[in-house]
């Protein structure tokens, strides 16, 4: 990869704000370590935002490819985190947009005599489904995925990532009250779900 | 608090989900991916400096870092353009003037009265010899010139009658030019032109006391073969040797009288008719 290097530098020990800096500097080392650092956590955020490896995947590579094109765009007014979330989110709404659009199209062009070669998405757990599940992580996930994308980007950054609200404010560009009244809507949300997963099996 | 608490257990679950690691080829296909990028990006660099080669202004403006120049540069170069046309223009024409004023100086003395001819006849003929002498390589040419009509009398006699030709051509553009002021009385100018000559036949002594061939009378206005090359070489071997080679003086006088009368004839002749 072209690129100064520095070697004077111990990356570990600057902050994402340094790096990014240093980055700007035509530095590649600061771009693999903020890579080192963020790689797992966008991913993981990712895969739970679209339930899916390959594309979260392939999204964070892009987002990273972006930060690579634009780091000269990132000012040292905000946390690079924020930035960063705020890439990925962009993207993966993105992606699911189009994603929902190829779907629309797909059903336009049924053919009942055809046999179908997709799965609608359903908003609702069935509860025969939920009678053969066993693992807990799987019926979360699914439960996550049933919720409205203005309450999964916000739970899923809050409760997953951990951010606190001003940061998933920025992100979201929402105000600190909708983020807090959304995240609570969601949660409740999903508690109602998995209370529903969870009941048969009780009984 | 109070939300919080109340989803305590739903916050719990959801931090405790097992972490999505990226995959071991995630960082390989990242850099990959740059690689990429980067061949493109320098591909489209290449690709825009090889347009930039080609272009004239942007060779001149360089990678157009200062498109301000352009507009400027035009100006000047457009300012530089006109003043050279106007001055070049303005030169062509301070040299056309002294041409014309000095065919005008012509047409005039040639429209002079015969009398006034006679008495700026030694001028006329200054003038006559140094456009002679401001002809180039004259002096070898009439050298040669002499030198072979020595050799073949015929040729010399072809060539007097050439010039006589020539001569008499000469005269009666003269006197065409002349003709408006001498048609009070045309045969008077006749015979002053008659008496002239004769007169300029009386003077070489004149020539000789000067030791100038330049107030020769004798050669013709526009006589350009015998009589330049006759009024030349004495020149050369007077200035040369001086008043030492009487001799030669002598034979040159005698050369230019015969000329000048047998001129003197047929001028006579043509009038006369």
């Amino acid at each position: 990869m072209p690129g100064k290097l520095n070697p004077d530098l111990n990356y570990k020990n600057l902050t994402d704000e340094e790096l990014i800096l240093e980055f700007q500097k035509e530095d590649v080392n600061a771009f693999n370590e903020i890579v080192y650092r963020y790689k797992d956590r966008i991913i993981n955020f990712l895969y739970r935002y679209t339930s899916s490896r390959e594309e979260s995947e392939d999204i964070a590579q892009e987002a990273f490819l972006r930060l690579y094109k634009s780091k000269h765009l990132y000012r040292e007014i905000g946390k690079f985190s924020t930035w960063f979330y705020t890439i990925a989110i962009n993207l993966a709404k993105t992606h699911l947009r189009h994603k929902k659009n190829y779907r629309t199209i797909s059903i336009n062009n049924y053919d009942e005599n055809e046999e179908k070669d997709y799965e609608l998405t359903a908003n609702v757990i069935a509860p025969d489904e939920s009678a053969n599940a066993s693992n807990e992580n799987y019926y979360i996930q699914k439960a996550i995925n049933a919720l409205n994308v203005k309450f999964k980007e916000v739970v899923i950054l809050r409760d997953i990532q951990e951010l606190d609200y001003e940061e998933i404010s920025k992100i979201t560009k929402l105000p600190l009250g909708t983020v807090k009244s959304r995240i609570n809507r969601g949660r409740e949300c999903l508690k109602e779900m998995l209370e529903q997963i969870y009941k048969p099996k009780q009984i | 608090m109070d939300n919080e608490e109340k989803y305590l257990d739903i916050s719990r679950k959801l931090k405790n989900l097992e972490p999505v690691k990226a995959s071991d080829n995630f960082v390989h296909n990242l850099h990959s991916k740059i690689v990429e990028i980067e061949a493109e990006k320098r591909l489209e660099h290449e690709k825009k400096f090889d347009g930039d080669r080609g272009g004239f202004l942007k060779n001149l403006f360089g990678n157009m870092q200062y498109p301000w120049l352009v507009p400027a540069a035009g100006f000047t170069v457009l300012i530089f353009f006109v003043f050279y046309i106007t001055f070049l223009n303005k030169n062509a024409s301070e040299n056309n003037q002294p041409l014309l004023s000095d065919q005008k100086t012509d047409i005039s003395k040639q429209s002079n009265p015969p009398a006034e001819q006679n008495k700026t006849s030694e001028t006329g003929n200054d003038k006559t010899l140094t456009g002679k002498e401001n002809l180039p390589g004259k002096d070898i040419a009439g050298d040669l010139k002499t030198e072979k009509n020595e050799r073949n009398p015929s040729i010399t006699e072809e060539k007097k009658q050439y010039t006589d030709r020539e001569e008499t051509g000469y005269n009666k553009m003269e006197l065409k030019a002349a003709q408006p002021e001498k048609n009070k009385d045309r045969s008077d100018a006749k015979n002053d032109e008659i008496k002239d000559f004769a007169k300029k036949e009386n003077e070489p002594d004149i020539i000789e006391n000067n030791g100038m061939i330049a107030t020769e009378p004798q050669t013709g206005e526009s006589s350009v073969s015998t009589e330049s090359v006759t009024s030349n070489e004495p020149e050369v071997k007077l200035k040369s040797k001086g008043p030492e080679n009487d001799s030669l003086k002598k034979k040159l006088d005698d050369k230019l009288r015969r000329i000048n009368k047998s001129n003197l004839e047929k001028i006579r002749e043509e009038i006369l008719k």
